[in-house]
């Protein structure tokens, strides 16, 4: 869209203004258009295209309001009529202004509208899936005529299948260009637009290609009619018909709110929260909470045909299926033999990152009360656990205010936790804050947005963030040096010691934990504390990591307390092959996800005395146990998540537990009861959130029922209050609002001095350095089993700099083959700015392509044109 | 007859049909305007301009100087886009101006660029003006080469550049905004204003949109001063006007007239009258989108109070004459068509209403027509301007003019339009025809796909 | 007192036998002979088709909605090019109707905006197992008897308001444009 200065949240000024709506007096913010503050004031003006998380298009034409003005040579005289009715969705709200949202002029507009838009739309309300949530229906309803009076032929588009998660039907749209702002603005990827003209023109993407965007999904929810609709969905249900359950994403550790659909029993659809409206709970079509696709369309795994639904247990070489609590019997008594045999060091608890918080305060308890050791962990998929332990318990940040400037070190982070990236940037962009990206890997996704971006070869990022410090503090060597490290002139280096010494309310270091270069982190992460350290209080840090409760668990004691122990990274390998280990109990917890010797792991595993595992599916793990205990499904359990800027969150039973199954929690205590203790007597999740939030937070405040709904998302406030993003009580109904405690590990008062960075590696010519992410679509098995699970995976593929392209020769799109060592890859090559020149970006996909690396490593890439390759990968 | 003998100044040599370019734009006393403007202050320039009452060209006619002044003081840079996308039907006066007179037109932009302190400028040419936007750009490069247009603008250390672009073909971009937006690299869409092109425009900036004719008004307002343009005036109507006389009249053409003359001077002199001296039907007076004119109008003087008296708009001055062979059905059914396709689609009332209009019409003048759809046509088109279901609810005036000449139509051929639904069809035999893709007309217009509709697809 | 006894064996047999010639019975020899209904009778409810054999329930569940007793359930499915069910995109994989739940009020017919589903004059339900009281949809979609009813084709692109104007319409050259094939 060629302007986007026009967006909703820019609007207020400071200054208050006093008009009429209806004839009675309100007062609004200079600059806030009819439509916000008559919402505010529970008036409602009809919109289609005005969405609060979007620039103004004003091209429905549904908010026209008869407005009259002060006669400007008499003010006292009665006001004059506007000669045109004026959108209210744009129009500014000024002094002494008179706002007739239902007079006859405005009803005429309305009504005039509303048949304008179905004049060529299809009566197809029993076919369309947006039946019962349709704003068209509600509008036909309360604004429409009774009756059509068009009687030529409608318009007529055919149906293009551009999108495998999207259907489009082009006859139903009303042209509001939601989808097409939302692409741009949000998304950042100018995909969709507007074709052909006047009558004849739709909307549909450039090339015709799919949405290929993580949030393209969203584009269902902001469609007011039927035109955008999931295709998994389709037809599947009406929305009627379905249980709403408030809950919270498993995968993405943002913490995004959702809802779940259910129907006897069934996951139908995973959308942003519904929220009440009309007197229904609906998703409504103004949410802000944008969700991405994996959260929306992955959340369905245990309803695959592999789920173990009752718990086996091992009789000679085979899994008989049995009773839970006779499984739990022979857990217990294994694991107290193991014990007595071995000594309570003998024994591991592993549980899953994506394990809830009582989960985890559960099994360090058990560990560390009945079991009686520090043997418990989260961190399976961590492959740097002390880089990420430091930067976990030293984050002090959030979004709430918004921030002045913000710096990204290293990351991918519109893929790592894709929500709060969008949080991001959309505050960075509305509001014109800097965004600078230090490292050698920039997210496109902050490209059009962040001008100061600095480019350095891996390993060289501590450096420069120690440098950078140094530099801010007026260091004219340490700005030399920067500049040469960045290779950029000193103009450039001037412009960002400027950014970073402005003076700011608040400003936010975000570092990606995601293993970008090997094990660099362990310099990083001291390097950006120390930065954060001497930049002074106005400067927060904020890390972010995939696994969702990667925040919540350490809170919780589900980690050894003397760090440095534990099992990341392959050390639970070890440690069972020299037999410290002889008994693991697993919750949820996947020992080969990410790891890469696979048979090593599984001889391990085989070599264990005794193995309990709690988890969903047959896999290669569960088929080792001795005893399997089938696992609730998270649609069937209640807990709760930290999300990485420490809000808490619940997800919320839509169903009973399937089959034999049980929550994790009960497991652990029942486990834990069988074995002798009378510490775990909990009959609810509540109750083991009452004990656990005793220790975490003694003055926590907030209700249980309260973390429903909390979040970033609805007290993101933007410094100026009464802006456009505090809701008004008609998007945001009072009863979801908690005070939102931040949940962060205490007493981090060390003095943080940036390591001596190590040397960056030195590359042959015609090689490169590879870094990696893990993103969120690859994070895990369970998502393997989604039901449309080959839709949310990535292509294997590589990001290569434009520099390095044209070196290679390689264009956008190309197929090339990746060699590390020993082994190649087809990859599709991508051709973007993020990489700096000399890298090669590529995301691990939970282990499938690339395994794990202690370091960068220095890998080859030939470009092959294979079309073959880039047809598969084409989304 | 007309009043008195007037020095044509815009278009003198219209018949010779020659390109005038620089040496002999110059030899005529091109560039002395310039020339004192130069040694003018901005606001003096800007004064003059408002003295003179010089309006706006393009349609709307709003005051040119006072235009200028509403650009916010002290914000830069600031941009001139002169319009030239010429696309209104019957209008044709900006093509003969910049094919005959480039350098008229660029004199006037710079003085223009001067009086805003603009330091660029551009002209949108429509894309069809494949021949004017060479010309133009043949002329612009000799002002580059004889120092009049860049860096030191006949050396006196202002800077003006010009850049020629060309449009795509589509109608909406010569509404103002549609044309900033066009210009940008974006979808022809008009903006809501406000804020206005003059507050934020082109790029976001303060922008200044003139049309062709209205710039190169500005030289011979400097040359011959304000008394003389003043001189023909009607009201608040002053200087002289390129009308464009099209359809049934013996001597169509592009004239160049004083604001005084009644429509009857021009028709009947200056044109020569109707064609085989058929009987005046009506006369649609500004181009398509005004309101149409019965006979009984004849006596209206042609300014923009004078025509707004009558009932009409004097817009463009794209003047359509028709006489009694015509159906006012037809005709009417021939404009929506134009309108139908023309609409950008941004805003529901114009991409639903121009559509749905041309539906009924066509439906009525091929013989389809329902008791009720006339009613229908009046409650979505309205009885006038600022009535009915489109006007005055688009975002730009687009709406507004597929709409009024079905409220003007409604208005003055009721009987007519009752006639065509009752006897189902049109009573104008053999006076139909209609384009084939061959370029040929064709008697059953309904037998073949328009040219223009989107059958190529 | 016998008096009374003969006048009552009197009413008796003038009944017996004015009705034994078969004229003015009010009961029927059921199983053989059925009695007529009335065309509004609320009885088994039937699916309708189009004539050329496709179904008209679109899926919507609209009766499932307004149905007050819940006895209707359905799930949806979409039409394929090489299985095309209904008339339009969406069709009614499954069709139960729970019959000791139905109440007969005839809402489900009233909401169906289809005509897809009707009240026909069957009022024979009783069945030898609970199970085979809800109907499926192959049981209501071929039943012997004919059902009410009458509709028209679907088709979603015209208005339902004057199907006769649409096809004068066709001399609009707009008429039949489609975008482009995307």
């Amino acid at each position: 869209m060629p302007d986007q200065s026009n967006h909703p949240a820019l609007r207020p000024g400071k200054d208050e203004v006093k008009f009429f709506i209806n004839g009675r007096e309100v007062v609004g913010k200079k600059g806030e258009t009819i439509i916000t503050v008559a919402a505010r004031e529970g008036v409602y003006v009809p919109h289609y295209c005005w969405h609060p998380a979007l620039s103004v298009a004003g091209n429905c034409r549904l908010c026209l309001v008869e407005i009259h003005t002060p006669n400007p040579k008499d003010p006292t005289a009665k006001p004059l009529p506007a000669p045109k009715p004026v959108i209210g969705c744009q129009t500014p709200i000024s002094p002494g202004m008179h706002v007739y949202t239902e007079s006859a002029l405005t009803k005429d507009c309305q009504n005039g509208m509303m048949e304008f838009l179905l004049a060529n739309h299809p009566l197809d309300c029993p076919v369309c899936d947006r039946g019962g949530e349709c704003m068209l229906q509600r509008y036909s309803m309360d604004y429409g005529h009774g009756h059509a009076r068009m009687v030529d032929k409608k318009r007529k588009f055919l149906k293009p299948s551009a999108d495998p998660l999207i259907d489009i039907e082009r006859n139903r749209c009303i042209m509001c260009t939601r989808c097409v702002r939302f692409n741009d603005e949000v998304a950042g990827d100018h995909v969709m637009g507007v074709f052909d003209r006047g009558e004849g023109n739709y909307i549909g993407t450039f090339g015709q290609g799919p949405i290929s965007n993580i949030f393209s999904g969203n584009v269902i929810d902001i469609c007011p009619v039927g035109c955008l609709t999931s295709k998994p969905f389709r037809f599947k249900a009406r929305v009627w018909e379905l249980l709403q359950t408030q809950s919270t994403s498993i995968w993405d550790a943002s913490g995004a709110k959702v809802t779940h659909w259910t129907r006897n029993g069934k996951l139908y659809r995973t959308t942003p929260p519904s929220r009440k409206y009309h007197g229904t709970y609906t998703v409504n079509e103004d949410t802000e909470e944008f969700i991405d696709n994996v959260t929306r369309f992955g959340s369905d795994f245990s309803f695959h045909e592999d789920r173990w639904d009752e718990s086996r247990v091992r009789v000679g070489s085979t899994l008989l299926p049995g009773a839970y609590s006779e499984a739990l019997k022979q857990a217990a008594v294994g694991l107290a033999k193991a014990k007595l045999n071995h000594g309570p060091d003998a024994l591991a608890v592993v549980v899953s990152p994506r394990a809830t918080m009582e989960e985890g305060f559960l099994a360090g308890k058990f560990a560390r009360n009945v079991i009686g050791t520090e043997n418990v962990d989260w961190r399976l998929n961590v492959s740097a656990p002390d880089a990420v332990h430091t930067a976990i318990t030293h984050a002090d940040g959030d979004l709430e205010g918004g921030f002045d400037a913000v710096v990204l070190i290293n990351g991918d982070f519109v893929h790592t936790t894709p929500t709060f990236a969008s949080r991001v940037k959309e505050h960075a962009r509305i509001f014109g804050r800097p965004i600078i990206q230090i490292g050698h890997y920039h997210d496109p996704y902050f490209a059009q947005h962040s001008k100061l971006r600095f480019h350095c070869a891996p390993g060289e990022t501590a450096g420069a963030l120690a440098s950078l410090a140094k530099a801010v503090k007026g260091d004219a060597q340490a700005g030399n040096l920067l500049a040469k490290t960045f290779n950029v002139n000193a103009e450039r280096i001037e412009a960002l010691v400027a950014v970073m010494k402005a003076e700011h309310g608040r400003a936010l270091i975000l570092q990606n934990l995601q293993d970008m270069g090997g094990n660099y982190l362990a310099d990083e992460v001291p390097a950006a504390i120390a930065l954060k350290q001497s930049l002074g209080a106005a400067w927060r840090y904020l890390p972010v990591i995939t696994d969702r409760n990667a925040f919540g668990l350490p809170l919780v004691g589900a980690e050894p307390t003397n760090k440095g122990e534990g099992f990341a990274a392959g050390k639970l390998v070890e440690q069972i092959e020299s037999g410290r280990i002889r008994a693991v109990l697993a919750i949820g917890a996947d020992p080969l996800a990410n790891y890469p010797d696979q048979p090593r792991m599984l001889r391990a595993l085989d070599s264990l005395e005794f193995f309990v595992v709690s988890d969903l599916f047959a896999s290669e793990v569960t088929k080792r146990a001795h005893v399997f205990i089938a696992a609730a499904s998270h649609l069937e359990k209640s807990g709760t998540y930290c999300d990485v800027e420490g809000n808490l969150a619940r997800i919320n039973d839509a169903d009973p537990p399937r089959g034999g199954s049980r929550a994790d929690w009960e497991t652990i205590a029942g486990i834990a009861t069988l074995i002798g203790s009378d510490k775990f007597a909990y009959k609810a999740t509540e109750e083991v959130f009452r004990e656990m939030i005793k220790t975490l937070a003694p003055d926590f405040q907030g209700s249980f029922k309260g973390l429903l709904l909390p979040g970033p998302r609805n007290d993101f406030s933007i410094a100026d209050p009464g802006g456009a993003r505090n809701r008004t009580p008609q998007y945001n109904p009072g009863d979801y609002r908690v005070d939102g405690a931040h949940f962060r590990s205490a007493g981090n008062e060390v003095e943080f001095a940036a390591k001596t960075p190590r040397a960056p590696r030195s590359v042959p010519a015609g090689q490169y350095l590879l870094a990696w992410g893990r993103h969120v679509q690859g994070a895990d098995y369970h998502l393997d089993r989604a039901s449309i699970a080959n839709l949310l995976q990535i292509p294997p593929y590589v990001e290569v700099n434009p520099v390095d392209a044209e070196k290679l020769g390689a264009e956008h799109l190309d197929g090339g083959v990746l060699t590390v060592g020993e082994q190649s890859y087809a990859v599709e090559i991508r051709v973007k700015a993020g990489p700096a020149p000399g890298v090669i970006y590529m995301p691990l996909l939970a282990g499938r392509v690339l395994a794990r690396y202690a370091d960068a490593p220095i890998v080859s890439l030939e470009v092959v044109d294979s079309p073959a390759t880039t047809e598969a990968a084409a989304h | 007859m007309p009043a008195a003998a007037y020095e044509k100044v815009l278009l003198p040599n219209i018949e010779k049909n020659e390109t005038e370019w620089l040496s002999a734009y110059q030899k005529g006393g091109g560039y002395t305007a310039l020339r004192t403007a130069l040694g003018m202050t901005p606001e003096a320039i800007t004064n003059l301009v408002k003295d003179a009452g010089l309006r706006g060209r393009g349609g709307a006619g709003f005051p040119t100087g006072l235009k200028w002044s509403f650009l916010p003081k002290g914000v830069g840079p600031r941009y001139l886009a002169i319009n030239a996308d010429e696309s209104e039907p019957g209008t044709c006066k900006d093509r003969p101006l910049m094919e005959q007179r480039p350098h008229s037109m660029i004199e006037g932009i710079i003085i223009t660029c001067l009086a805003i302190e603009s330091q660029q400028a551009f002209v949108y040419i429509r894309g069809e003006y494949y021949n004017s936007a060479k010309v133009v750009q043949k002329a612009v490069d000799e002002c580059y080469a004889a120092g009049i247009l860049g860096n030191n603008v006949l050396g006196s250390g202002k800077r003006v550049d010009l850049v020629v672009h060309r449009g795509a073909g589509a109608y909406i971009c010569g509404e103002e905004t549609a044309l900033l937006t066009s210009l940008e690299g974006y979808r022809g869409y008009p903006k809501l204003k406000p804020p206005f092109p003059a507050i934020s425009g082109l790029y976001g900036k303060p922008t200044i949109i003139n049309n062709v004719e209205t710039v190169t008004n500005v030289p011979y307002i400097l040359n011959k001063g304000v008394d003389w343009f003043k001189s023909f005036v009607h009201e608040k109507s002053t200087g002289l006007r390129l009308l464009c006389v099209s359809g049934h009249v013996k001597k169509p053409g592009v004239y160049e007239v004083p604001m005084t003359y009644t429509l009857r001077e021009i028709i009947y002199d200056i044109c020569g009258g109707i064609r085989n001296d058929h009987d005046l039907k009506f006369i649609i007076p500004g181009g398509s989108s005004v309101p149409w004119l019965l006979p009984d109008k004849l006596d209206a003087v042609c300014s923009m109070e004078g025509l707004q008296a009558a009932g009409s708009f004097l817009g463009s001055a794209g003047m359509m004459v028709m006489d009694h062979t015509v159906c006012p059905v037809w005709a009417l059914t021939n404009l929506s068509a134009f309108y139908r396709h023309e609409s950008c689609g941004q805003c529901t009332p114009c991409r639903e209403g121009s559509a749905w209009l041309h539906k009924i019409l066509l439906r009525i003048e091929t013989g389809h027509g329902q008791e009720g759809d006339l009613q229908m046509l009046r409650s979505i088109a309205g009885t006038g301007p600022g009535t009915g279901m489109i006007c005055g609810r688009s975002i730009c005036a687009l709406g507004d003019a597929a709409a009024w000449p079905v409220s003007s139509a409604l208005n003055l051929y009721w009987n007519e339009f009752e006639e065509h639904v009752k006897n189902k069809g049109c009573g104008y035999k053999n006076k139909r025809f209609w384009m084939n893709k061959a370029g040929n007309f064709v008697n059953d217009a309904f037998a073949h796909k328009p040219t223009w509709g989107h059958a190529a697809h | 007192m016998l008096i009374e006894f003969m006048k009552g064996a009197g009413v008796a047999l003038g009944h017996m036998f004015r009705y034994l010639g078969g004229k003015g019975s009010v009961t029927l020899e059921y199983p053989e002979v059925k009695r007529e209904q009335p065309a509004f009778f609320r009885g088994r409810h039937r699916l309708q088709r189009y004539e050329n054999g496709l179904e008209r329930c679109v899926g919507c569940a609209l009766c499932a909605a307004v149905c007050p007793s819940e006895a209707i359930y359905l799930e949806a499915a979409e039409n394929t090019p090489e299985k095309q069910v209904s008339a339009g995109e969406r069709y009614a994989e499954v069709y139960q109707i729970h019959l000791l739940r139905c109440i007969f009020c005839g809402f489900c017919e009233e909401a169906c905006p289809e005509n897809a589903i009707v009240m026909g004059p069957n009022y024979e339900l009783a069945m030898d197992k609970r199970t085979d009281f809800i109907a499926q949809k192959s049981d209501m979609l071929d039943a012997p008897e004919k059902g009410f009813g009458t509709a028209h084709q679907y088709d979603p692109y015209i208005s339902h308001i004057t199907p006769e104007s649409d096809k004068e319409a066709k001399g609009d050259p707009w008429a039949n444009k489609t975008g482009t094939d995307h």
